[in-house]
């Protein structure tokens, strides 16, 4: 007792403070990802706990970390005992995607991208009787475009302010009221197309605000307690378009606009109440409900069809032909069939659960939850529309408001048969309803159990195993062709093809976790789990999606002020999908939907996490902690044609593997902590962080200008968002005190 | 359970009974350390400066039973209701002390819950007595309750979630390691009527507290979206970008089987594949309000 006392000597503030170099290759943005690292002066954390102001009745305690930052944030608690308290909170978070984006295209205002004049006058074709451009002379414009451009800032940062209220009238009663503001501002990589073939990535602008309000009510006492809640959150897009300039046009034409307009996400409110209880019954048995009704809202007004003025309008009166329209009689919809999506969901969330042990060996609980997502927003037709600003699509569309209801039956019936150590039956029934999707209604039964063994204090074994069987019985592969899918153009979804969350499913999910601590010098514990999904009736799509994974750790105390200790998980995944490579019907060729041309994918990732780590006294007067950890990444993609190359008619020349990804990040941190007394404790404190990355899909992209193989006048003219490896030392000499 | 109930029996007899009540001083007199450090706490403030019930008044004993036995008999564990891990009272009886002040707030939905079904106590993951130390390894956002037994919250949850340690570490993440945020954030470990201990209605309800830009409702839906946004991420971590579960073209690929180019198994060199996949074009995949967008491209 005597030993923890001296831990446990409380003090009214800390701070601590410091300077900070850095040193090594540290330019990539996964280094600053989500923080910001200065070097020079900085105050990592402070603390003033004033918990027994006017007599112990109040109380007033702030704290800060990371100040002055740009992920800085800090929190005040304010208030008197038993009766109020208000709390503010402000904290900023970076978001940084890649220090390497690089556009030639100008942001004149908000959203709006344009090609500078001298610029685009080169890379626009020369009209006829110039000769067109080739590939090769377009590319090398946009090379010497690129060398020269302004290098982007493509990072984001979000501002979150809040204030909580908390009041207590009486006895048993709370009120609270809770306000928060969050701005997120910034730019971030987003691909846009204006034909089939031409990938232009710009900064997308964000500009976001999002207000929330919460306010609600609670009683508790011995016998049960209710709350009442009432919440909104309100989102405003302050950009709500995205316009960019066509580099290589400059008047438009059908299949060739001279810019595009892009709908970037609209304002939206939702709002909810909630209703909960809870009511303690005879026989140790407990009641408990929730009512959640909740609205969601939506009516931004619509764009028109497109920006392209070559694009011919319908007359008002114009009676669209039938499906497949001859092309003399394409043209765009001369008004839009509403001004707005006047978008509206409804859910509500029901549950209700009660809880016994009437027998105290015998706890059972039953539950019935009921959630419904309807969504009564609009269903509009729009007899045709404008493809990426290019040309008529020639087939009519119409929205379906998607909406769905769940409801979830569970029983939980359990045996103790030891002091903490039970075994339990568990029983659950789903059923989800759908609307506008290719499987209407799905039931999905899970028959379990859960074993828990803690009878003995340095023994704890947990393990569990479900089965579940989910059924698909009236799939429907047509319900998507219209109005959603390819239309009369193309051949609609395979029909043998089941949708991972749609399709019939067996799944076997099984978890154990051991925990020895046979004495307090040594402890270990490990784990496994496996979930193993398996898509039997699923002849196209994911057929098996199986993962598997385990720990180990061990902890060494050999000394009441150092422990040692070391973990190791792997993580084991493996999917199987099938798919085959159909091409409809044109005017020169029958369509190809050949089982010939099946191909399968395997993917497989693998996931290795080491750390080992120090934590205590080296001497009397010097603490040391460190601690080494790796996280190791591996994915493979492997993809096989399953028909016969010399048959006629097969297409599948593109299966390959892809080349294998994986990244690595290591660190480690070593600390050295002086404790002198009087509260002074300076320390010194080294991190070294290494990421290394290996991906086919960003390497191939930082040249940033590529002229995509796939299509000979196809180009990806891209930002440029690499985000390569990092090998970043941090030294800091800091003092903490403590006052 | 015998022993463990006998012992339940036998405080519970003595509870009634104001004799059996030796008050604080009592105990400080032998624990004058653990007294000092609990009087400082918030719990400690409440019950000896502003107690509100009888039962608050009685301060220690107001969580470990009446002591007068325990004095008595010179101290040991047989005579008081102790928290340690070689407490003899089931969990049950344990979490009763402090629910006797803690069914309120997000406790409500407790009994029945995941974890108070698999026997744990709220001394698995809380510690009253003692404060905490900054942690080195994972920071964790700012709080006024720093009372776990653990460095941070996240680090009391990996104890059993031994697996989502592993995943906040990949390369794809949010910023759990930086402390913005944490398992609380999301789920209430203390019950919910909600899946997997989530403190909103659905998946999605939760993933809108921080990206409610993805709400809708949009003219064009793209309905596995709407339904459930761990269809393609992985909140807890992926080595993938965008904490997406599969790269893309596969990720898409599981679903469309069309024709022409969602069929095609794609090139590694091509736009299907590299940077975004099919995002190159189709980038508002989340859901789009542009009457040219039911491909998700306006």
């Amino acid at each position: 007792e005597k030993a923890f006392a001296q831990d446990v000597e409380r003090k009214k503030g800390h701070v601590e403070f410091g300077v900070r170099q850095l040193y090594g290759e540290r330019a990539s943005a996964k280094f600053t990802e989500y923080r910001h690292i200065p070097q020079g002066f900085f105050v990592q954390h402070f603390g003033l706990d004033l918990d027994d102001l006017l007599n112990n009745s109040f109380f007033a305690n702030f704290q800060g970390r990371e100040t002055l930052e740009r992920d800085q944030n800090y929190l005040l608690d304010l208030g008197k005992y038993r009766k109020y308290q208000f709390q503010f909170r402000w904290d900023q978070t970076p978001h940084l995607f890649t220090t390497t984006g690089k556009s030639f295209f100008l942001e004149p205002s908000a959203g709006v991208f344009t090609v500078p004049g001298p610029l685009r006058s080169l890379l626009v074709p020369p009209p006829p009787p110039a000769p067109a451009q080739t590939t090769q002379q377009r590319q090398v414009l946009l090379q010497d475009a690129l060398q020269d451009a302004r290098l982007l800032d493509l990072s984001l940062r979000r501002d979150i302010g809040s204030g909580t209220f908390t009041y207590v009238p009486a006895p048993h009663w709370d009120l609270g009221l809770q306000y928060s503001r969050e701005k997120q501002v910034g730019h971030r990589p987003f691909g846009t197309t204006m034909y089939f073939g031409f990938v232009n990535e710009l900064p997308e602008p964000i500009n976001y605000m999002t207000h929330k309000v919460k306010l609600g009510t609670e009683y508790g006492s011995e016998t049960g307690g209710f709350q009442l809640d009432y919440s909104s959150s309100i989102f405003n897009n302050r950009v709500s378009t995205l316009v960019w300039d066509n580099p290589f046009r400059n008047v438009d034409a059908v299949d060739n606009p001279s810019r595009g307009r892009l709908d970037l996400y609209p304002d939206n409110s939702a709002h909810k109440f909630s209703f909960a209880g809870a009511a303690n019954m005879p026989y140790s048995t407990r009641l408990m409900a929730s009512i959640a009704p909740g609205w969601m809202r939506q009516n931004d007004a619509f764009l028109p069809f497109t920006t392209n003025t070559a694009i011919p309008v319908c007359p008002s009166n114009y009676a669209f032909p039938a499906l497949p329209r001859p092309a003399a009689s394409l043209c765009v919809p001369s008004g839009l069939p509403a001004s707005d999506l006047d978008g509206r969901k409804q859910t509500l969330a029901m549950n209700f659960k009660l809880a016994s042990r009437g027998i105290s060996a015998l706890p059972l609980s039953v539950s019935y939850r009921s959630y419904d997502y309807n969504n009564d927003s609009r269903s509009l037709i729009f007899n045709d529309y404008v493809a990426s600003d290019m040309h008529v699509s020639g087939m009519a569309r119409r929205n379906l408001p998607f909406g769905y209801s769940r409801k979830n039956l569970g029983l939980d019936a359990g045996l103790e048969f030891l002091k903490n150590s039970s075994v339990a039956f568990l029983y659950q029934w789903e059923r989800l309803d759908r609307e506008h999707r290719d499987l209407e209604q799905a039931d999905e039964h899970t028959v379990g159990f859960k074993f828990d063994f803690n009878a003995l204090d340095w023994l704890l074994l947990k393990a569990s195993y479900r089965h579940s069987d989910r059924d698909a019985e009236h799939y429907e592969a047509d319900e998507e062709s219209f109005p959603i899918g390819e239309g009369p153009f193309g051949m609609g979804q395979i029909h043998e093809l089941r949708k991972l969350d749609e399709a019939a499913r067996k799944r076997h999910r099984a978890e154990v976790v051991l925990q020895m601590d046979p004495s307090e010098t040594y402890g270990f514990a490990a784990s496994y789990g496996t979930t193993q999904d398996d898509f039997a009736e699923s002849l196209y799509g994911l057929q098996k999606d199986i993962n598997y994974n385990y720990t180990f750790e061990f902890t060494f105390n050999p000394h009441r002020a150092v422990s040692l200790f070391a973990e190791y998980t792997r993580e084991k995944y493996k999917y199987r999908q099938r798919s085959r490579q159909r091409t409809p019907a044109s005017a020169t060729a029958a369509a190809n939907d050949s089982a010939n041309n099946d191909w399968e994918s395997v993917r497989r990732d693998l996931v290795d996490n080491w750390a080992v780590g120090w934590d205590g006294n080296v001497a009397e007067k010097a603490i040391f902690s460190a601690f080494y950890s790796l996280s190791a990444a591996k994915n493979r993609v492997s993809t096989l044609a399953l028909g016969n190359p010399r048959l006629p008619g097969f297409l599948v020349t593109t299966a390959q593997d892809y080349p294998d990804t994986s990244n690595r990040w290591h660190q480690v941190v070593a600390s050295f902590k002086f404790p002198l007394g009087r509260g002074f404790s300076p320390k010194l404190e080294y991190r070294y962080e290494r990421y290394d990355r290996i991906d086919f899909a960003l390497e191939s992209v930082v040249q940033y200008n590529i002229l995509d193989v796939s299509l000979v006048n196809s180009i990806f003219l891209g930002v440029g968002a690499d985000i390569p490896g990092y090998r970043a030392h941090n030294i800091a000499v800091s003092l903490e005190y403590d006052f | 359970l015998s022993t463990g109930s006998a012992a339940g029996a036998a405080q519970a007899s003595q509870a009634q009974d104001e004799s059996q009540y030796v008050g604080s001083e009592a105990c400080k007199t032998c624990h004058e350390p653990s007294f000092q450090s609990w009087k400082d706490t918030a719990m400690g403030k409440a019950f000896l400066d502003h107690p509100q019930s009888p039962l608050e008044r009685r301060g220690c004993e107001s969580c470990h039973g009446p002591g007068r036995a325990h004095v008595e008999g010179g101290g040991g564990s047989a005579t008081i209701i102790g928290f340690g891990k070689t407490s003899g009272q089931p969990a049950q009886e344990l979490n009763a002390r402090c629910l006797q002040c803690h069914e309120k707030g997000m406790r409500l939905f407790w009994k029945g819950s995941t974890h108070e079904s698999r026997g744990l106590t709220c001394v698995t993951c809380h510690q009253v007595m003692q404060p905490n130390v900054p942690p080195l390894r994972f920071a964790e956002p700012l709080t006024g309750n720093r009372q776990f037994v653990k460095q941070t919250q996240m680090e009391v949850c990996f104890q059993c979630h031994k697996l989502r340690r592993a995943q906040v570490q990949r390369s794809s993440h949010m910023p759990f390691r930086e402390g913005k945020i944490t398992c609380s954030n999301c789920h209430n470990p203390h019950g919910t009527p909600n899946p997997a201990l989530l403190k909103e209605s659905t998946v999605n309800e939760n993933c809108y507290q921080c990206h409610a830009e993805r709400r809708g409702p949009f003219l064009w839906e793209h309905p596995p979206v709407m339904e459930n946004c761990t269809n393609c991420h992985e909140a807890h971590g992926s080595s993938r970008p965008q904490l997406l579960k599969a790269s893309m073209p596969r990720l898409c690929n599981q679903c469309h089987n069309e024709s022409r180019h969602p069929t095609t198994p794609q090139l590694a060199t091509t736009r299907f594949a590299f940077n975004r996949g099919c995002t190159n074009c189709h980038s508002m995949i989340h859901g789009s309000n542009h009457p040219s967008g039911v491909r998700f491209q306006r």
